[in-house]
């Protein structure tokens, strides 16, 4: 996929290149007052720039393109604007102004603004415990006693891992309140508060319903009260529903979103059936590029339109956690920083139907929000270029010392952001990354790491941090997430593989058994029942992990009722797996065998071992509470 | 044991004789391997296929045209001994085959002929599109997996190729080798038939999240020791295959009227 991408940008970067080269001397003669952006680029060059990709990318893909729209602004002005393709391909509906798009993630920065406004009212501390402003007994799958403080929602730092069951229903009437919603899913904590940085739907969505309980008002009711009425958002619906905006729902079902299967340039039409996000603080905000771009523009705006006092805005955007021991902050107050050739602010969103972002940097209040529903937006350029376009790309060499020493990092890692308890810790196995395979990566000081790489053919850096955990233990921290060490990897990694192979030899052992009792070869033995039922055990716990893999990438993943199947049929197949391991060691121990059955009565003990063993270091028959 | 020992012996003894037409071919892709060698070393794999086909193929038509079945009459056996003595016979070339050509991709991945050849010099900016296209083969974890995917298939083709022999008998064709590696080709534009008909098909829907499984399952077992895990995963499952094929050969064998 990287190579793909890396590709498609060589090509685009060659094409504008060629553009560049092409109108030089135009952009050149544009008059002096021009606007220059972050990047060091002229709007008009810009526009140019933009209107070039368009053009490629379209004749690229010859076809119809799905719908992104984009725009650009400088403080309270909109430099530029740009509705591509069609919000419904077969009814040749074309994008417009009106179009509305889902915005993902982007949603929880209302939560964070919302906290910021209580706090500033002086309804919410920061630093208070969060059990403070939530039922008593509300969390009941903690692990850890430590506070969980407000500051720690924001900086996904609350110690939740990935939740195993669906963030998302295709049935909006399944949807409760936000409170029931809540402790439907509540995720297992696995990490220490305030340690590891976690990016957490669920925390997030918990943030919203403590905005919830504090201003004594429905979550959806203080959002429209406080962000939407005073910025003039009416095109924008937060609740899971989008009942809170009729406009917007109608809106909505217009909307299609698109793929490409297998990179074919066949446009496949999706999210022809919305789904809806039950914890929706975190991911349900649907609205038109205009509203989303008069939201940025907030944040920017010296009058702070959503706050009374201008220390609010400014302490939204001083850093809650930084690099290492650094003063560059990888997370403030639940807004990301990213650095280009000016350090940005901003969020990004992502659902089965669309793609967002949002950034801004306020020294020179320029900002850029881009909406589309073209589900490969990483190949889209109008959507992964743009950031570059405004802001420029990112060298780091204001960094660069004699002192930078290169990082030699060992052993495995793991994404912090994953499931490591239930049904679905093995997950946490299959997004793996060797330490000793990373290059280029050098120590600059303060526990700052640089990572530098050539990408379209120019210089490019990014920053992350090191981290140091309570067990000693240290990770790398990435902007909203980290990459934590993996104890004891290689007899994890071997265990899980000596599963898989256990279920695919118990399936191959069943056929053919069935193929000699058939043709009455083999005559019925000693304990074949127990061994036969555990073969079907070890095919069925390797059928139900199948089965979990295969819900977990469809477009609402793990519904609590497959995964309690799942669990259930991992719990029958240990008790059955021990049984005949057991049954096996007895049979070996206690009987005149002869030395061939000896062999595959240690073969099936074995099988047999692995696949418990495998059940219960995996924790593959905890459905719940994860 | 003796007794299958001395099966495989009178069926190696048979390859002796065998006409130069097979050799040939063997040469011809021998060399061809050879030349694909410099653009990345896990395309030679593919001689371990070419291999399993090619040797059963020999071993079936021997039988049947050289009079190695009479030969039987002489040895005392049973058609239980003869099944599984042409199983580990051809499971063990392959297996040999296999620890060859394993040695052979892992000598050019190391000695880094690829980089020599492509990357070097003036074709460094040139082929950067076969560079990306041939990345999967190169990197060193790609091409063990790659490499544990030919030899799975390699066993299965080479068994399955067994078991229709034992439960059907043995239709002699001309070239038959060729016709063999023919259907490999077949096989593989069927594949990529089948592949269009999942994507204009609703069937996407069940195939694609199972697809991504997979991948993102291999994905992961490609980590540990640069990609030996999921090899020795691939190769275990051949082999699981060709003992599973070899029980139904015995069993559609004895039951055959011959």
């Amino acid at each position: 996929m990287k190579l793909i991408n890396k590709m498609i940008g060589r090509a685009a970067a060659l094409v504008l290149a060629a553009g560049i080269a092409v109108s030089g001397t135009a952009f050149a003669a544009e008059k002096d007052e021009e606007l220059t952006l972050p990047s060091g680029i002229s709007v008009s060059a810009f526009e140019k720039k933009v209107g070039f990709l368009t053009n490629t990318y379209g004749s690229e893909i010859n076809s119809k393109l799905p719908p992104t729209s984009a725009a650009v602004f400088h403080g309270d002005e909109i430099l530029y604007t740009n509705y591509e393709g069609y919000i419904n391909m077969k009814d040749d509906i074309v994008n417009d102004e009106n179009a509305v798009y889902e915005w993902g993630s982007i949603s929880k920065t209302m939560i964070w603004v919302s906290i910021m406004q209580l706090w500033e009212q002086g309804k919410i501390d920061l630093d208070a415990d969060i059990r403070t402003y939530l039922p008593d007994g509300f969390l009941h799958n903690l692990t850890y006693d430590d506070t969980i403080t407000v500051t720690d929602l924001m900086n996904h730092q609350g110690g939740w891992c990935e939740s195993t069951y669906r963030l998302f229903v295709r049935d909006a009437d399944d949807i409760g309140s936000l409170e029931e919603e809540l402790r439907k899913i509540e995720p297992a904590q696995t990490f220490r508060p305030g340690e590891v940085s976690s990016y957490s739907n669920w925390g997030a969505a918990l943030a919203g319903f403590i905005v919830q309980r504090v201003s004594g008002m429905d979550y959806t009711e203080y959002v429209h009260k406080n962000i939407l009425e005073p910025l003039g958002m009416e095109h924008t619906a937060v609740s899971a529903d989008h009942s809170d905006n009729m406009w917007v729902k109608e809106q909505r079902e217009k909307l299609r979103s698109y793929t490409m299967p297998m990179m074919l340039p066949i446009w496949e039409e999706t999210g022809a059936e919305p789904v809806y996000c039950p914890i929706y603080p975190s991911g349900a905000a649907v609205g038109t590029i205009g509203d989303l771009a008069r939201y940025a523009q907030a944040f920017v705006d010296d009058e702070h339109p959503l706050f009374e006092k201008a220390e609010t805005q400014e302490k939204l955007f001083s850093g809650s956690a930084f690099y290492g021991e650094s003063d560059i902050p990888c997370c403030s107050y639940g807004f990301w920083p990213q650095e280009y050739a000016v350090r940005v602010y901003g969020h990004d969103g992502g659902t089965n139907s669309g793609v967002a972002n949002m950034l801004f940097n306020r020294d020179s209040k320029v900002g850029l929000v881009v909406l589309t529903t073209n589900s490969d937006h990483n190949y889209n350029p109008m959507f992964s270029l743009l950031p570059e376009y405004v802001f420029g790309d990112y060298t780091g060499k204001e960094l660069s010392s004699q002192n930078e020493k290169s990082v030699e990092l060992k052993g495995e890692y793991t994404f912090s952001r994953t499931t490591l308890k239930g049904i679905g810790k093995f997950y946490s196995l299959l997004g793996i990354v060797d330490g000793d395979k990373i290059e280029g990566m050098t120590d600059i000081g303060n526990d700052v790491y640089k990572l530098t790489y050539v990408d379209n053919y120019s210089d490019r850096a990014e920053i992350f941090g090191r981290s140091r955990y309570s067990d000693g233990t240290e990770g790398i921290r990435l902007g909203s997430a980290e990459y934590i060490p993996v104890k004891m990897y290689v007899p994890k990694i071997c265990l899980l593989s000596a599963f898989f192979l256990a279920g695919i030899s118990a399936i191959f052992v069943l056929l053919a058994k069935r193929r000699l009792k058939k043709a009455k070869i083999i005559s019925p033995y000693k304990g074949e029942f127990i061994f036969t039922w555990a073969q079907l055990a070890k095919a069925a716990s390797l059928l139900a992990i199948a089965v979990l893999l295969v819900a977990a990438m469809s477009d609402t993943g793990i519904s609590k009722s497959l995964g309690a199947c799942a669990g259930v049929t991992q719990i029958i197949s240990f008790v059955v797996c021990a049984a005949a391991a057991a049954a096996g060691a007895a049979f070996i121990i206690r009987r005149k065998i002869s030395k061939y059955g000896k062999i595959c009565y240690f073969f099936s003990i074995a099988g047999n071992i692995v696949t418990a063993s495998a059940i219960a270091v995996f924790e593959m028959y905890r459905f719940w509470g994860c | 044991m003796k007794r299958i020992i001395d099966l495989m012996r009178i069926d190696l003894m048979g390859f002796k004789g065998k006409k130069d037409t097979d050799f040939k071919f063997f040469l011809f892709f021998t060399i061809v391997l050879g030349i694909a060698l410099i653009f990345a070393g896990s395309f030679v794999s593919l001689f371990v296929l070419v291999v399993a086909i090619v040797m059963c193929n020999m071993l079936l038509s021997n039988e049947e045209k050289k009079g190695y079945r009479k030969s039987f009459g002489v040895v005392p056996t049973d058609r239980k001994s003869v099944v599984i003595a042409r199983f580990a016979l051809l499971t063990l070339i392959t297996t040999i085959t296999g620890i060859i050509t394993f040695i052979i991709m892992s000598i050019t991945n190391k000695s880094g002929l690829y980089d020599t050849v492509w990357t070097d010099g003036a074709y460094a900016d040139t082929n950067k599109f076969l560079e990306a296209a041939l990345m999967p083969f190169i990197n060193k974890a790609a091409s063990r997996i790659v490499f544990g995917m030919i030899f799975m298939i390699s066993l299965m083709v080479m068994s399955s190729m067994l078991r229709k022999y034992y439960k059907k008998g043995y239709k002699p064709k001309k070239n038959a080798a060729l016709k063999g590696v023919l259907k490999v080709v077949g096989g593989y534009f069927g594949f990529g038939f089948l592949v269009a008909i999942i994507v204009f098909t609703p069937l996407k829907k069940i195939v694609f999240p199972v697809n991504a499984m997979f991948f993102s399952v291999i994905k992961s077992l490609a980590v540990p020791f640069d990609g030996m895990l999921a090899m020795l995963l691939f190769i275990a499952a051949g082999y699981g295959f060709a003992v599973y094929m070899a029980v139904c050969a015995v069993v559609d064998y004895e039951k055959r009227e011959l």
